[in-house]
């Protein structure tokens, strides 16, 4: 039972974070750690035009 | 409702916006700072309408015929895009510069408010300026303001004149026909006829104690802090003192304290799971989750407190100082004198400081500098150099120093390379910046811009870090198999396995283990990794020293663990910050290359830039040290010699074909 918990909680965070990347990467945020990185989504720097290697 | 934020660069645009926008975009003390526009809507404080007020902040410009990137941004918003009213932000400390631009912004038909900014510092000088008459005379509302204050800063009136003017026709400062000139002669008798009116209304408006003529404090410390051969002794000082008390002193006491908390919650967590839970899982959540993430964490204070200080050495205009210090030798390697602001804004992050080369204009130093700016250690890279610094040199303030100065350095010997390679020819380069008077620095503005970078921090440290050291823990945790590894034989694990054929090519550079070559690799996703990585594949939950107060617990314990001497210790230092940047920034430097060609040979040019300098710090340190060069140097030095074939001949042909095609256009 102890297991499945841990098991639940570690599948939860790791859920938790690769969606806030998913979101990111949705949103034409390029660096989740950039400076420009807006809490509500957007980079207000990374606004290129140009095709991305990524 | 669409009001346009214009102005001449470093008038206070940005920070103008922040205050009625309640935005935080990066503001700097010096011009170029903003290289797109940006759009916000005006707090509901400062709107006594019922529409919503959206206000774009512009590029500065000096001229509505645009001579750089910039300035064609800002001309074709005005010209183009239609806005409601344009508020003309005017440094009221620099008036007859300003106002030539107001001049031409008065003859587009569009509204005008003029934002005299900068008051506080008017009334500092002993300027006086007439506000009546400078609105008669211009045929606008002049609002005085003062956009660092938050109360009594006239930013409420601005909004309410803007409000007003909408929709009302607005005359030329003059009886003068827009036009677009059909000679340049035209162009510069229109010119000169805005610059006597400009003189006529300085004439009128303005008075002043002390001339600009008149020689400064400003001026004189200039004369020491610009000069040709004190400048850069003085810069490395300043950076060193930077280093010093971010990494060495308070960096390293609030690092302490915050370790403190991390370390709590471990022992929280690992009290919690009891004896029953299964080790693999436990090991996943508290080595790769906690240990991996925390030991990323606990570096924050001393990046925090770095960021603190550069920001006010930027916000007391000291770094576009340094901009003028570094022109001289970058323009004897054929960069644009404009190269210095990209590599200064790349030190807090690469993206935007690649970003920044846009406004270069020639192709190939556009180029040059987005493949150089990655060298400067940016935030990601700091928690990286405070590691090394920690165990193997003592917490000294001279590891970061010298690793920022060999930045500079590798970037100058690397333009030169680049130049040759593409056999571009010597091209006389100029850079005209306007330097911001120095002033005390703002302690609340350098505390937002640190606190934005600690909240970004944090914010990657809990997604692309944590996801990246679990997957670590994992594959350290089963081997190709699936089955648990055994104590002691991580050897046989997936991580050693993917990270042992990249490891054999590290021999050369004297840090030939799987451990060091995975967390090198996992470093391109973000720099880091590297020590979330570290901390996962030798199971240390955190690096700082609660006790000792010490950057690095037992630093000599986990020197030892790593197995590296202090050569190989800086040579793969230097390896993770001079090879490629992040996967991020290398997406940067794509879309402003906008030459595939140019990407690889960047990337594959970095790789063999890091490749070669720890190669070179590993040989000469091992002879140092013993009196013989160190494991692997002749096959290290073949590797060199063809990482650099390959890149010479994928510029080569790149030249070729440029000279190719303008051979073509010319015919």
């Amino acid at each position: 039972m102890g297991n499945l918990i841990i098991i639940a909680v570690i599948m939860i965070i790791l859920a938790a974070a690769s969606y806030k990347i998913y979101k990111d990467k949705k949103n034409n945020v390029k660096c989740s750690g950039c400076p420009s990185y807006r809490a509500d989504g957007g980079c207000s720097a990374y606004k290129s035009e140009h095709k991305s290697l990524i | 409702m669409k009001i346009a934020l214009t102005g001449n660069p470093n008038s206070g645009k940005t920070t103008l916006f922040n205050a009625i926008t309640g935005k935080i975009e990066h503001v700097g003390n010096w011009a170029g700072v903003t290289i797109e526009k940006k759009e916000g809507e005006i707090k509901k404080v400062l709107n006594n309408t019922d529409s919503y007020i959206t206000a774009v902040d512009l590029p500065g410009a000096y001229s509505i015929s645009p001579f750089t990137s910039e300035e064609t941004i800002t001309s074709e918003f005005v010209k183009n895009e239609n806005p409601d009213v344009i508020i003309n932000i005017v440094d009221s400390t620099n008036l007859s510069r300003s106002l030539f631009f107001t001049t031409q912004l008065l003859e587009l038909g569009i509204p005008v408010v003029v934002a005299l900014n900068k008051t506080d510092l008017t009334r500092k000088k002993e300027m006086y300026i007439d506000i009546k008459e400078l609105s008669k005379r211009l045929g606008c509302p002049v609002i005085e303001t003062t956009s660092t204050k938050t109360k009594d800063n006239g930013l409420a009136d601005l909004i309410t004149a803007a409000v007003d003017v909408h929709q009302k026709k607005q005359k030329p400062a003059f009886d003068f026909e827009t036009k677009e000139y059909a000679t340049k002669e035209e162009s510069e008798e229109a010119d000169k006829k805005r610059y006597t009116l400009v003189k006529g209304i300085i004439t009128a408006v303005e008075k002043r104690k002390v001339m600009s003529s008149s020689q400064t404090k400003q001026d004189a410390a200039d004369r020491i802090l610009a000069h040709k051969w004190l400048g850069l002794p003085i810069f490395a000082a300043i950076m060193w003192a930077v280093f010093s008390i971010s990494q060495t002193y308070l960096g390293t006491y609030l690092a302490d304290i915050l370790v403190g908390w991390i370390d709590g919650l471990y022992v929280a967590v690992e009290g919690m799971l009891g004896e029953n839970i299964s080790p693999v899982l436990s090991s996943l959540l508290l080595d790769g989750i906690i240990g991996g993430v925390s030991a990323v964490v606990g570096f924050l204070p001393l990046i925090m407190v770095l960021f603190f200080l550069l920001a006010l050495l930027e916000d007391c205009g000291y770094m576009a100082r340094v901009a003028v210090i570094m022109d001289r030798f970058f323009k004897k390697v054929g960069l644009s004198g404009k190269s210095i602001i990209p590599m200064i804004i790349g030190t807090g992050c690469a993206i935007p400081g690649i970003m920044a080369t846009r406004t270069i204009k020639d192709d190939r130093q556009r180029r040059t500098t987005a493949m150089l700016t990655p060298f400067m250690p940016c935030g990601a890279k700091l928690p990286v150099i405070a590691l090394f610094a920690g165990v193997f040199f003592e917490d000294a303030a001279w590891v970061g120093t010298a690793m920022y100065f060999m930045a500079i350095f590798l970037i100058i010997i690397s333009a030169l390379i680049i130049r040759k390679i593409t056999g571009e020819e010597k091209a006389k380069s100029y850079f005209i910046m306007e330097l911001p008077e120095y002033r005390f620095p703002s302690i609340k503005r350098a505390a937002v811009s640190t606190m934005s970078r600690g909240k970004a921090f944090i914010v990657k440290a809990a997604t692309i870090i944590l996801v990246c050291n679990a997957i670590v823990q994992i594959m350290q945790t089963f081997n190709w198999k699936l089955q648990i590894v055994a104590e002691g034989a991580q050897n046989t694990s997936i991580l050693a396995g993917l990270a042992s054929p990249f490891a054999v090519l590290l021999i050369p550079l004297g840090f030939g283990v799987w451990q060091l070559a995975a967390a090198s690799i996992t470093g391109f996703i973000a720099k880091e990794n590297v020590v979330g990585t570290l901390a996962v594949v030798y199971s240390i939950s955190n690096f700082i020293d609660t006790e000792e107060l010490a950057l690095v617990a037992g630093a000599a314990d986990v020197a030892g663990i790593m197995g590296l001497t202090t050569a190989s210790a800086l040579a793969y230092l230097a390896f993770n910050l001079f090879t490629p940047p992040c996967f991020a920034a290398i997406g940067a430097m794509n879309a402003e290359m906008d030459s595939k060609h140019w990407v690889l040979g960047a990337v594959g040019f970095q790789l063999s830039m890091g490749y070669i300098t720890a190669f070179f710090i590993y040989h000469i340190g091992t002879f140092i040290e013993t009196g013989s060069a160190g494991t692997g140097f002749v096959p290290g030095a073949i590797a060199v010699a063809g990482l650099m074939t390959i890149i010479s001949v994928l510029m080569k042909k790149e030249a070729f074909k440029e000279k190719k095609l303008n051979y073509q256009e010319a015919s």
